[in-house]
């Protein structure tokens, strides 16, 4: 069994988090074998050296860890896999993303037909199809979507796009080769400030394009042919997760009659059903109402604690009201695989907000089903409704 | 490995490729009923002269052929909707008479080991082919490569032909089956606003007023006043029947408690193309919360999503139906000529209507895209 | 579907193919220099040679089988026609290209059929340049059923209504038609042109015997579209000297009660077709398209080329294939922009058609214009309303203003400037104007003094001689052009504007007035031979259907009503043929009769030529014995001729021979004699003469003659007066004595 332990210093960044699991009763068949592997650390050397989207950067983890797994059968193996997607989910500040990975690999282990008497060879087998789907899957299905985005963007468009998605990144750079003469307007997106990155990189191909205030979406949407965003993943009710701004954007554009379009691989579709923005998986409730509320504290239920500052007591509350126990995650860019970015909107905080009181802020929000007009995804173009039915087909047993 | 490519040799069904494709082109043969049943037609012509070794080679021919007349006439889009169709049949028979392990998709070593492949009676197979497809997106993916043996294809033409017969008697009877559940949508005394004319609409009510007592409103369809038609097809079959203008859709609408629209083509996500004035009748209909009921066969239902972007799908016919040319032209001396726009099409909102009836059943229009998926295979979503 | 009704029709009662005659050849130079090196039916309209649509247009009605009559450059038409889609043998329809070089008109190309016997039944007869979504196969089933009745019905002219001043209408070129309304036979046809306009028409009188309604439409297009049956080709041949369809075959037809055949028409309400006859039509035509009158056949449907098009808001065509639109470019409403295109910064394109593979440079504006294939125009130019030729080259910053016309190859500029309505084309023009031409080689050297045209550095370019006088078929060119350069809003301002300023000049030359109209024939108009045929049918009025009686029917050459000039050229004519060949003088008074009616001028016009001529046949020195013999045979030879003329306008015809002989200083002298001699021959008598005396106009200046030489003749005339006074009285006194 090869199982060559993490380094000692990354290991030191992860304790913590482990620390925090520990409470949390320990999957069944936690297996021998594969204590020594760190599907995390794993999963973070995937994101961060070969620049996989998040769920591929799972799968990439699944994939190593079967690989080093010791198991000699397939319920085994499962359970190891169960053990390491929930590792990973909890490992991470926002695993929204990556654990539409980790089911979609590990619905595929367990749904495979085993061909070959020899476990081994079987386990083989899958590894190689991990690796050539994290290889390949990610490019194939941006150029896939793209190709289907090229319909929706007419000659001399205006398109509204948040932040920084790749897949919309290529789309865009899609329909300009195909000379279409497109303007795109960029929100900035608060608090990492991506907006600024597909700005740059807009430019450096001499697509006209200019930044916007997030707060300036609702003044420039009647100008707005269509907007475009991507997403981090797309939840079964056909809703999306998106860095936060998006459910504005899409409420914004729906009042004024502008499509809306998600444009999402299908490895980020989600088997969860959030019924509101607080429903949202692995994630916790951000901005609470403070508790010293002056009419509470009328009642006396609670003796106001006047001498903190407003921000510091949201930030020990925001960090009691998480039920799990995980912390507040202090950098919420961390798991991004462009650090440049996060320094950029670290070092610029918004003028009268302390970087506490931006902390306090979620970093995805969740847009409703009915604000959005299609999902353009590389299995197809589906209606919100449609993604249920997708998925219902890759998980319904 | 791309099958080879075969052609057509036979000169008689050459000659009548081409007249449908002119035909199309210089809009000899327009309507969605029309278009479909010479397809079809042709289809069953074609599948019958083709020498084939197998039915990859003549899906492939059928795929070129029938973009050759979806360019003639994109609008037309039960064109592209008969040829999927046919070709799912071809699909189908071939898996049931060569076996279910030559159908390329589901061969997959991967595929989900508990979803029953083919056959399976069509209702069951239906709801279980977006799972088999999903799984198909990893699995297909992982399969390079895989080894194909090439089935006596030519054995089965009996069956295709006779599959693609299945098809045309299928739009010959497709007014009746829209028609049969009328009397479940009508009730007595109400007041249905109609528009245009619609073979299939004209049924449909027929059928109903067999049953109910009911008062139809059609308004008049300018500039085609097709709607005229309809109202005395409709009076003739003793049905009470007032003709209005177009203008008065929108004062009359709160006596309305129904609106029965056509369609030209049924979209994806669950819009419509139809005749040019009943988006107004819809948004109308919606602004007094009156039910809008759209009456298609199934073979409108077309895969498309993007096309009510493009302003030319509407299809803008001449300015001559509107104004003559005399006064069109070129006007009084001096005078700027006038500019006509004369769509033929509306696009409706999907969620501006209530419910589908088609043959096939009746539907609120976001399940369109399943009805889709169902009657359609994946790999034909582009001819 | 009408078409498919008509297939099983064809199919149940007989297997007849249906042809179609097309005639690709119009012999025109309107499109010169344009149509230099290609012929006129390849011309691009809307990005598809004209001859396809016209074809499309037959393909339209089920034709199967299409004979296409060339002549100039038959091979590109050959290779044409080779190259389409209809060549090809599943498309259903059988293109026969025959090559006549020696038609030179309509009626040789009928002949020719007709000797080549290709016609087996009813047939459609249509110009190669026609745009048309009729359902032609209507008006010959229409026909046939007509012909099943009549057997004489041999012609059904499609014609379309449309209202007196629209756009496709071509002014001065339009048609009147009589017709019957219950049956929609054409009982008389009268060409009408724009200049000089015309008044009154004459309808021969058993019109009205024998139809009891008839109507008079001034609002028909002329399609140039007829269904003929195979008596046609026939009759051509059998009456050789019909060169025109229109003005000679139809007036041919339905003014001979010999013949007892009939022409029906067919009125058009829905469908469009239209023919390009000139630069005006081909912009009206362009628009007509472009504004979706011709649907099914526009970009983006059924395109006949086959190119595909996205069709957007505003009339907007963009082709599907590689075309390359700035960022910062603007295409205005109306604009076609053809296949490969490529449209660069800040450019404007409204209300034009752009050709495949052209280039519009940085900052140009293209307005109302047509840009042939694989134009190059470079950065800053302006170009408005004219028709830019297949690779020409335009440099950077140069101007083109309206009515251009700018042939294959040419390049211009850089900073070129050239004016309204010029004609520019890569190879010299005709020789004849050598002063006009450019000497390329030196590219700077400019031959022409004139502030509205700078060619530019390098051009290669020859400026096409201005219209005035030179060339007959220029007028009828800049004419049409001025019209097609405002396609749109202010057509009938541009006309008006023309008339002051093009054809302004012209207006005291009756020829280039009539020959700026020429060329209405709806099939050939030829320049070259215009004139001579014009001459040999004005020459030649004596012919048989002239001299009915009363002038029952309208004589061949009065097509026209002429200016007075132009009738006195044709009266004088006349009455030398009648002296040379010893006419009696009554047969010379008819001829001049008819012509005075065909032209429309007074009585005292007619008297005038005819003294004034009767003047001039009085020869020998001013003043000497031989011209005073002269005088009175002369006199008497022609007083009978007089005397019908003049009748009771005596007075009238003194001041006529006065004014003659004192605008003419040869005769100034012989006045006295000429009076005399009317006196004796009984055209004039001494009370006449009284009263010629007395009236107040004898004694001033009239026209060219001064008020000086009219005193002279009027002293003569009070000398000669007193002279017969005495020769009367002595005569009553011999009377009296003889008695």
């Amino acid at each position: 069994m090869l199982s060559p332990s993490p380094s000692p210093s990354s290991a030191g960044a992860e304790t913590e988090d482990d620390d925090q699991l520990a409470p949390l009763p320990a999957p069944p068949g936690h297996g021998q074998g594969q204590g020594t592997f760190d599907v995390v650390q794993s999963y973070r050397s995937h994101l961060s050296d070969e620049d996989l989207p998040m769920p591929i950067a799972a799968v990439a983890a699944l994939t190593e860890l079967v690989e080093r797994s010791s198991a000699q059968t397939m319920s085994q193996l499962v359970h190891e896999l169960q053990a390491g997607a929930h590792k990973l989910k909890q490992g991470t500040a926002n695993p929204i993303s990556l654990s539409a990975g980790c089911d979609l690999f590990v619905r595929y282990v367990t749904t495979t037909r085993q061909e070959h008497d020899d476990f081994a060879q079987h386990k083989r087998s899958l590894v190689d199809q991990g690796r050539a789907y994290a290889k390949e899957l990610p490019t194939e299905s941006r150029d896939k979507i793209s190709r289907f985005a090229l319909g929706f963007i007419q000659d001399d468009a205006v398109i509204l796009t948040h932040s920084y998605s790749r897949v919309v990144m290529q789309a865009l750079l899609a329909a300009h080769r195909a000379r279409k003469r497109i303007s795109v307007y960029v929100t900035e997106a608060r608090p990492r400030s991506l907006g600024v990155k597909t700005v740059h990189l807009l430019e450096r191909f001499q697509i006209p394009c200019t930044l916007i205030l997030d707060t300036a979406v609702a003044y420039i949407m009647d100008k707005v042919d269509l907007v475009l965003v991507g997403s981090e993943a797309v939840v079964e009710s056909g809703g999306l997760i998106n860095a936060v701004g998006t459910a504005g954007l899409a409420v914004i554009a729906k009042d004024s009659g502008r499509p809306f379009y998600a444009l999402v691989e299908s490895y980020k579709f989600l088997r969860h059903f959030p019924l509101n923005q607080y429903d949202l998986p692995y994630m916790p409730t951000y901005l609470p109402l403070p508790a010293q509320h002056p009419s509470r504290a009328a009642l006396g239920l609670q003796t106001p604690s006047l001498l903190l500052s407003r921000a510091s007591s949201l930030a020990s509350l925001a960090g009691s009201a998480h039920g799990t126990g995980t912390p507040m995650p202090l950098s919420p860019a961390r798991d991004q695989p462009k650090p440049g970015a996060t320094s950029a909107s670290a070092s610029t905080p918004a003028p009268g907000m302390t970087k506490e009181q931006i902390d306090q802020n979620p970093e995805v929000d969740y847009t409703r089903p009915e604000l959005i007009s299609l999902v353009v995804s590389d299995v197809g173009i589906l209606t919100p409704q449609g993604v249920s039915g997708y998925l219902v087909g890759v998980f319904a047993d | 490995m791309p099958p080879e490519t075969i052609t057509i040799r036979d000169k008689p069904t050459i000659k009548q490729i081409e007249s449908l494709v002119s035909r199309l082109r210089r809009r000899q043969v327009i309507g969605a009923q029309e278009t479909a049943h010479e397809t079809a037609l042709l289809l069953r012509q074609i599948v019958s002269v083709a020498r084939f070794s197998s039915i990859e080679q003549l899906i492939q021919l059928i795929k070129s052929i029938a973009r050759r007349l979806i360019d003639a006439n994109p609008k037309e889009f039960a064109v592209g909707n008969i040829v999927r169709r046919v070709l799912r049949l071809i699909r189908e028979e071939c898996v049931a008479a060569l076996g279910p392990s030559d159908e390329p998709s589901t061969s997959s070593p991967f595929s989900v080991p508990e979803t029953p492949a083919y056959p399976n009676p069509p209702d069951l197979a239906a709801p279980s082919r977006p799972q088999l497809r999903a799984t198909n997106s990893l699995a297909t993916f992982m399969v390079m490569g895989n080894q194909r043996k090439k089935p006596l294809a030519i054995t089965v033409k009996p069956l295709l032909i006779q599959a693609i017969q299945e098809v045309i008697d299928e739009l010959e009877t497709v007014y009746e089956n829209v028609a049969k559940t009328a009397r479940d949508h009508i009730y007595d005394g109400e007041i249905i606003l109609t528009l245009s004319y619609s073979r299939t609409i004209e049924q449909f009510l027929k059928s109903a007023a067999r049953d109910r007592h009911f008062t139809v409103i059609v308004a008049e369809t300018a500039p085609s006043y097709s709607g005229r038609l309809m109202a005395t097809a409709l009076s003739s079959a003793n049905i009470p029947t007032v003709l209005i203008p177009d203008s008065s859709i929108y004062p009359l609408m709160p006596r309305i408690t129904k609106v029965i629209l056509g369609a030209h083509a049924i979209l994806a996500n669950g819009g419509l193309f139809t005749q040019c004035g009943c988006a107004l009748a819809a948004a109308a209909a919606r602004a007094h919360s009156t039910p809008v009921v759209v009456c298609a066969g199934q073979f409108k239902l077309t895969p498309a999503w993007n096309l009510y972007h493009e302003y030319a799908a509407l299809d803008f016919a001449g300015p001559e139906k509107v104004i003559s040319f005399e006064e069109g032209g070129g006007g009084e001396r001096g005078g700027e000529p006038l500019g006509v726009i004369n769509p033929i099409y509306d696009y409706v909102k999907p969620e501006l209507v209530d419910v589908l009836i088609t043959n096939d059943g009746d539907h609120p229009p976001p399940y369109v895209y399943r009805l889709i998926k169902e009657t359609y295979d994946d790999e034909d979503m582009q001819l | 579907m009408p078409a498919r009704d008509t297939q099983k029709d064809k199919g149940s009662e007989e297997e007849e193919v249906l042809q179609a005659v097309v005639l690709a050849d119009s012999f025109n130079t309107r499109f010169k220099p344009l149509t230099l090196n290609t012929p006129r039916c390849l011309l691009p309209i809307c990005n598809v040679p004209m001859l396809l649509w016209t074809f499309e247009s037959l393909a339209l009605a089920g034709v199967e089988q299409i004979f296409v009559f060339c002549n100039a450059h038959s091979d590109q038409v050959k290779q044409a026609i080779s190259t389409s889609r209809f060549a090809q043998p599943a498309s259903g329809v059988n293109i026969v290209p025959i090559v006549s070089p020696r038609a030179m008109s309509v009626g040789d190309a009928m002949r020719e059929l007709d000797e080549k016997q290709l016609i087996s039944s009813d047939f459609i007869l249509v110009a190669g340049d026609v745009v048309s979504n009729l359902q032609i196969d209507e008006v010959v089933k229409e026909h046939k059923e007509r012909r099943k009745k009549n057997k004489d019905a041999i012609m059904t002219m499609v014609v379309k209504r449309s209202g007196a001043f629209h756009r496709t209408r071509p002014v001065g070129d339009t048609s009147l038609y009589v017709l019957d309304p219950a049956t929609s036979e054409c009982v008389h046809y009268e060409p009408i042109l724009a200049e000089p306009s015309k008044r009154a028409i004459m309808l021969p009188r058993e019109v009205m015997e024998k139809h009891h309604d008839v109507e008079v439409r001034n609002d028909l297009i002329d399609c140039s579209i007829d269904v003929c049956s195979v008596d046609v080709p026939v009759l051509f041949s059998e009456n050789f000297d019909y060169q025109d369809l229109r003005r000679d075959f139809v007036h041919g037809v339905l003014t001979s009660d010999l013949l007892g055949k009939s022409i029906y028409c067919h009125v058009v309400e829905q469908g469009y077709a239209a023919r390009v006859r000139d630069t005006k039509s081909y912009a009206a035509v362009s628009k007509d398209i472009i504004s979706r009158w011709t649907f099914p056949l526009v970009p983006g449907d059924n395109l006949p080329g086959g190119d595909e098009y996205e069709y957007r808001r505003g009339n907007r065509y963009i082709s599907k294939d590689n075309v390359m639109l700035s960022r910062t470019c603007t295409i205005g409403n109306d604009t076609i922009i053809g296949p490969s295109a490529r449209i660069h910064d800040n450019a404007r394109i409204e209300n034009s058609v752009i050709g495949p593979r052209c280039s519009v440079g940085p900052g140009t504006i293209i307005r109302d214009s047509f840009i042939w294939d694989d134009a190059y125009i470079d950065a800053g130019c302006v170009i408005e309303g004219s028709i830019i030729g297949q690779a020409v080259h335009i440099g950077t910053g140069s101007t083109v203003k309206k009515g251009c016309l700018i042939a294959e190859g040419t390049k211009l500029g850089p900073k070129a400037v050239i004016g309204e309505f010029k004609r520019i084309s890569r190879e010299k023009p005709p020789a004849e104007e050598e002063e006009d031409e450019e000497d390329a080689a030196d590219g700077a050297v400019n031959g022409i003094m004139d502030a509205t045209l700078e060619l530019g550095e390098h051009a290669e370019a020859y400026v096409w001689p201005d219209t005035v006088g030179a060339d007959a078929g220029a007028d009828g060119k800049s004419s049409s052009v001025a019209r097609d350069a405002d396609s749109e809003d202010e057509e009938t301002e541009a006309w008006g504007n023309l008339k002051h300023l093009r054809l302004a000049p012209c207006f005291c030359n009756s020829t280039d007035l009539w020959t700026g109209d020429e060329g209405f024939d709806p099939y050939f108009s030829d320049t070259d031979s215009s004139e001579d045929e014009e001459e040999s049918s004005l020459a030649s009025p004596a012919s048989g259907v002239l001299l009915t009686p009363s002038g029952d029917s309208i004589p061949d050459f009065s097509l026209a009503p002429r200016s007075s000039a132009n009738f006195r050229s044709e009266c004088i004519s006349s009455l030398e043929r009648a002296l040379a060949e010893g006419h009696t003088v009554d047969d010379a008074a008819i001829e001049l009769k008819t012509l005075r009616m065909a032209s429309n001028v007074t009585m005292t016009e007619v008297r005038d030529v005819v003294i004034e001529f009767v003047v001039g046949l009085v020869k020998g020195e001013p003043g000497s014995a031989a011209q005073k013999n002269n005088i009175s045979p002369v006199v008497e030879r022609w007083a009978e001729l007089i005397i019908n003329l003049v009748a009771s306008e005596r007075v009238e015809s003194l001041l006529l021979l006065q004014k003659t002989c004192a605008r003419l200083p040869n005769y100034l002298s012989a006045f006295k004699f000429f009076l005399y001699a009317f006196y004796n021959e009984d055209i004039v008598d001494s009370p006449s003469i009284r009263a010629w005396l007395k009236d107040p106009r004898s004694r001033e200046g009239m026209g060219k003659a001064s008020q000086a030489n009219m005193e002279v003749c009027w002293k003569q005339g009070a000398q000669t007066l007193a002279v017969i006074e005495a020769d009367e009285e002595s005569g009553e006194d011999e009377e009296e004595d003889s008695e």
